[in-house]
């Protein structure tokens, strides 16, 4: 849009109650700051540690957001278009890890799939396979945590989609599943980005299903958020080094996906 | 048969009844007129299968579409029904090319082969350059020229336009209309028209179906539609004056009206509707000569100047609106509330049985 625009004054209390919501963010940013040791701050962040937790975080948390992408989506749809009984229920047991501590999720995730869990028990047998403390346990809590965000986004974008240019689709010949994949997903593109962004960037802050259910090792299942804490216990230094690269990291996607990915309005 | 069958009854869940029935032929227009809320969108909901019918038939070229007396219902996209939505439902996501070929490669067919169908319709429409574009690009009349070579190009048996040209604004839908005139007979099979607007009914369609409050009341051509509305809906469509009231031996006596009237038809007795065309009452400064009975003294109400035609509307005793020249206007010195006598022969007067359609209450009087 290119019309001309006439700014009108914002009302003071507004802009006041505003900036203190916004010191609620950038202080601790600042405190973080003075507390970096700058000059160290290549070799700490270079060292064994903080590598292998970056990398780890950053390979659990796009697995976690691809694997809510593939498993959300279909959830929101059913949830959205298929009307079945109990499906508030269903609805609410999917958002419910947005509510619950993370720390009961990994717990309950460990009863479910862990070595003496209700399914974890049968595959251990029958495969050898563990969930519990592997990457693939990571991935797992980063799931339940994250997954819940991607679905409520899409679920709502498909309820206030208009219909009928499905209906159209459908008249010309196109069956349910072209319709999807041709129309319906195009047209809620936007809210399933948004969605996968908000899942990504809970993945990769997740901490308590994390620890509880995958453990905290070195190299194996320590995230960015675990090598934090430890940190914290025992080299402050490393802990806000660490901090500042899941500062950095966060930032630099949230701002580059802003433009293009989230943005609904034309915003900048 | 080649052509449509349809008999479509649904009740919706606000207590609303459709119950109408009506054939298209084969290379037939037929349009589906009514007011807002006449049941229109439904009856396009049900032909199209995105509700199904709760009694009744769609019978399209021989194949049972609906039918739940036999348990049929084939889903919209195993019905070959092409549909011109009202307000074209382009894919926004998709160029003009793409939106067109959507069809024949939702149908299994090859991408070339899809595309070279697609372009052979949008140079017939004549968009070809538009191809490449995206619907946003398009103004309303592009955009509908997009919609109808969609849905074209699955090759329907039945095109179905809804509210076609509705969306456009009053300037262009008189070209558009002389486009789609020709774009419709270019489509051989049957093709049912939705529309509010008379004027896209009379000029684009071979037969009407009137349907008021989800029933049919009235089918004919639209030469018998403006000659003999049956409701004053269809009267004040053809801009025809629709009085009720009742005839014994040419004696017209109005509902509600101290005038009466003289009519040359004894053929219809009792209970009638009374039409007056616009152009058959003459207007006059003093009082003329003639049967009394049909000559009488009021008040202009209105004057509205109509292109080459003034219509100006007529106070007590009887409201009815007349047409003339606006030179008889400058000339006659009409302006609102002006004595004038009014005059109409009673060969111009003609009545109907008031019994004609499912309307039970005869009808108050409307002006054109």
């Amino acid at each position: 849009m290119t019309s001309r625009r006439i700014r009108q004054r914002a009302p003071w209390q507004l802009l006041v109650l505003g900036a203190i919501g916004a010191a609620v963010f950038v202080l601790p940013l600042i405190g973080l700051a003075t507390r970096t040791p700058w000059s160290r701050l290549g070799e700490l962040v270079t060292s064994d540690v903080v590598v292998d937790a970056l990398r780890l975080s950053l390979i659990t948390s796009l697995l976690a957001a691809a694997i809510s992408l593939v498993l959300g989506v279909p959830l929101a749809w059913v949830l959205a278009r298929v009307d079945f009984p109990g499906r508030s229920v269903v609805r609410a047991i999917v958002t419910l890890p947005m509510v619950l501590p993370p720390v009961v999720g990994g717990a309950a995730l460990l009863f479910a799939l862990g070595r003496r869990g209700v399914v974890g028990e049968p595959l251990n047998d029958a495969t050898g396979f563990l969930l519990p403390f592997s990457i693939g346990g990571v991935v797992i809590a980063n799931v339940f945590v994250a997954m819940p965000f991607l679905v409520v986004t899409v679920e709502a974008a498909l309820r206030n989609l208009d219909g009928r240019h499905e209906a159209a689709a459908a008249t010309l010949g196109a069956s349910r599943l072209t319709v999807f994949r041709r129309i319906t997903l195009p047209m809620i593109g936007p809210s399933v980005r948004a969605g996968l962004v908000l899942a990504w960037a809970r993945a990769l802050g997740e901490f308590g299903a994390t620890v509880t259910f995958a453990g905290n090792l070195q190299g194996r299942t320590q995230t960015l958020p675990l090598a934090v804490f430890v940190a914290l216990e025992q080299d402050r230094d490393t802990a806000v080094a660490i901090s500042l690269v899941l500062v950095a990291v966060s930032l630099a996607v949230l701002l580059l996906l802003r433009d293009r990915w989230w943005s609904t309005g034309g915003d900048t | 048969m080649t052509g449509l069958d349809a008999h479509l009854v649904v009740q919706r869940p606000d207590g609303f009844v459709l119950d109408v029935e009506f054939a298209i032929a084969s290379g037939e227009t037929v349009a589906l007129l009514g007011p807002n809320g006449a049941g229109k969108s439904t009856a396009v909901e049900a032909l199209a299968g995105i509700t199904s019918v709760d009694r009744g038939r769609i019978t399209l070229g021989g194949r049972q579409l609906d039918s739940p007396s036999t348990n049929v219902f084939v889903p919209p996209e195993q019905r070959r029904i092409g549909v011109v939505f009202q307000d074209y439902l382009l894919f926004e996501h998709l160029s003009v090319l793409d939106n067109v070929m959507f069809g024949p490669v939702s149908l299994g067919q090859r991408r070339a082969e899809a595309q070279a169908r697609a372009q052979a319709l949008l140079e017939r429409l004549e968009i070809q350059d538009l191809a490449d574009r995206k619907p946003p690009q398009l103004s309303g009349g592009q955009a509908q020229r997009v919609a109808l070579a969609r849905a074209l190009a699955t090759e329907p048996d039945l095109l179905l336009l809804d509210e076609a040209l509705a969306a456009l604004d009053v300037a262009t839908r008189g070209t558009l209309r002389r486009v789609l005139a020709h774009h419709l007979a270019d489509f051989g099979g049957p093709r049912l028209l939705i529309t509010h607007d008379p004027t896209d009914a009379f000029l684009l369609a071979d037969r009407i179906v009137i349907i008021e409050n989800g029933q049919l009341t009235q089918v004919g051509s639209p030469e018998d539609i403006r000659r003999r509305p049956a409701t004053p809906y269809v009267a004040a469509l053809a801009g025809t004056n629709l009085l009720a009231g009742t005839n014994h031996g040419g004696l017209l006596t109005l509902q509600h009206r101290a005038q009466g009237l003289q009519t040359a038809d004894t053929t219809v007795e009792g209970s009638v509707l009374i039409t007056i065309h616009p152009t058959a009452i003459a207007l006059h400064r003093e009082q003329p000569s003639g049967s009394p009975r049909n000559t009488w003294q009021t008040t202009v109400a209105t004057v509205e100047p109509l292109g080459d035609t003034t219509r100006i509307t007529l106070a007590d005793p009887i409201p009815l609106g007349v047409d003339i020249t606006p030179g008889a206007t400058a000339a006659l010195d009409l302006r609102q509330g002006s004595a004038v006598w009014a005059s109409v022969k009673a060969t111009e007067i003609a009545v109907t049985p008031a019994a004609l359609g499912p309307r039970t209450n005869p009808p108050d009087e409307v002006g054109g």
